[in-house]
């Protein structure tokens, strides 16, 4: 599979508070007592310890016992990579950024797959989903593991109003059309079963962004 | 440090920081260009025993592993002498660190599951095996 949408609910607030540590660590050399905090806080969550990510917890056990070392003597480029990415994820997004390519659909996150085709035709979803790079969410060597775009509360909102007739039961004509010409590439009743899922799941998404100040929604395109 | 070296230093970061873009980019002869450059410029100013140099040599090195070619990871692996030499004066105060390095560079040694240099990485894994805290349980994953 590639070409998925993989969209997550983010704390911006969070992330603009780390940002000066995640500027430490791009600069590879020994790091303040605050970043050291961001980093045990990191060390701490049980998202630093998942299956997924063995790697990232023993770099933090690595950088945590060596204050006193700049990271450039230790550490390896493309670990530092890990790490920055790792600290941004586990902090900022919900569950720790976790997600899924074969669970569509989950607490935190919304997968796209077959679903992308048909959300595409909607001109908002277009113009949410498809950003310009000053949408991209900017941190210290973002790109390595894909970027992040990030969504404005009025793009939120604009979200949850756009999925409206989506969420109809019946779905409307028009989107049953729209169906049933992806028909010959995928099951009817499967795409419009996924189609649903997803809105739903994108709903609930947008309503938990809308609900408080310092969350949205962040979305990366899966390679 | 003098004004002009300080100002070496500062263009041998900035060109530091060039590779590491190019190399996010794919564009691996500019970032080995950059660093040729950089480390020219850190030995002249700096010293050749500096520990600057572990970075920009990190830097080639990872550029290098990019090409994924067993040319390019021969260079490498010269390259990673020479950091292992420095890393092993600087890091002096960390032992625990010394394992982690050991194995770098047999991984850098190691092209598509073939050893490219089996004395030199035998030699690796001995010093490996004989630390005190070598062994399956610290293996990173």
């Amino acid at each position: 599979m590639a070409g998925e949408l993989l969209i997550q609910t983010i704390d911006i607030a969070r992330f603009r508070a780390i940002l000066p540590a995640l500027d430490e660590l791009d600069a590879a050399r020994a790091l303040s007592l605050e970043s050291r905090v961001v980093l045990q806080e990191a060390a701490a969550s049980p998202f630093a310890h998942s299956r997924w990510r063995t790697s990232f917890a023993v770099l933090l056990g690595r950088i945590l016992s060596h204050p006193e070392l700049e990271l450039r003597v230790f550490l390896e480029p493309r670990e530092l990579d890990r790490v920055i990415e790792g600290v941004m994820q586990v902090l900022c997004f919900e569950n720790g950024a976790e997600s899924s390519l074969v669970i569509p659909v989950g607490p935190n996150w919304v997968t796209l797959d077959i679903a992308r085709a048909v959300f595409g035709d909607f001109d908002w979803f277009r113009a949410i989903f498809y950003p310009n790079r000053e949408d991209l969410l900017a941190y210290p060597r973002a790109g390595f593991e894909g970027r992040y775009g990030v969504l404005s509360r009025e793009d939120v909102a604009r979200v949850a109003v756009g999925l409206q007739p989506l969420l109809d039961d019946p779905i409307p004509s028009e989107i049953t059309a729209r169906l049933q010409m992806l028909a010959d590439h995928f099951d009817v009743l499967t795409l419009s079963q996924e189609v649903r899922a997803a809105a739903e799941g994108l709903a609930r998404l947008a309503a938990k962004a809308l609900s408080r100040e310092e969350l949205t929604l962040a979305h990366t395109s899966l390679l | 440090m003098s004004h002009s070296a300080d100002e070496a230093v500062q263009r041998a970061e900035q060109l530091e920081r060039e590779a590491h873009d190019a190399i996010s980019e794919f564009r691996l002869e500019e970032a080995v260009g950059c660093l040729r450059e950089a480390l020219a410029i850190r030995e002249a100013c700096q010293g050749e025993a500096h520990p600057d140099l572990i970075w920009t040599l990190s830097l080639w090195i990872y550029a290098l592993g990019r090409k994924h070619r067993p040319e390019s990871a021969l260079e490498a692996a010269r390259l990673g002498e020479r950091r292992l030499a420095l890393r092993r004066t600087a890091l002096a105060g960390a032992p625990d660190e010394l394992a982690h390095l050991l194995r770098e560079l047999i991984d850098i040694y190691t092209f598509e599951y073939q050893v490219l240099d089996t004395r030199r990485v035998d030699e690796l894994r001995r010093e490996l095996a004989a630390l005190p805290q070598a062994g399956g349980a610290q293996r990173e994953a």
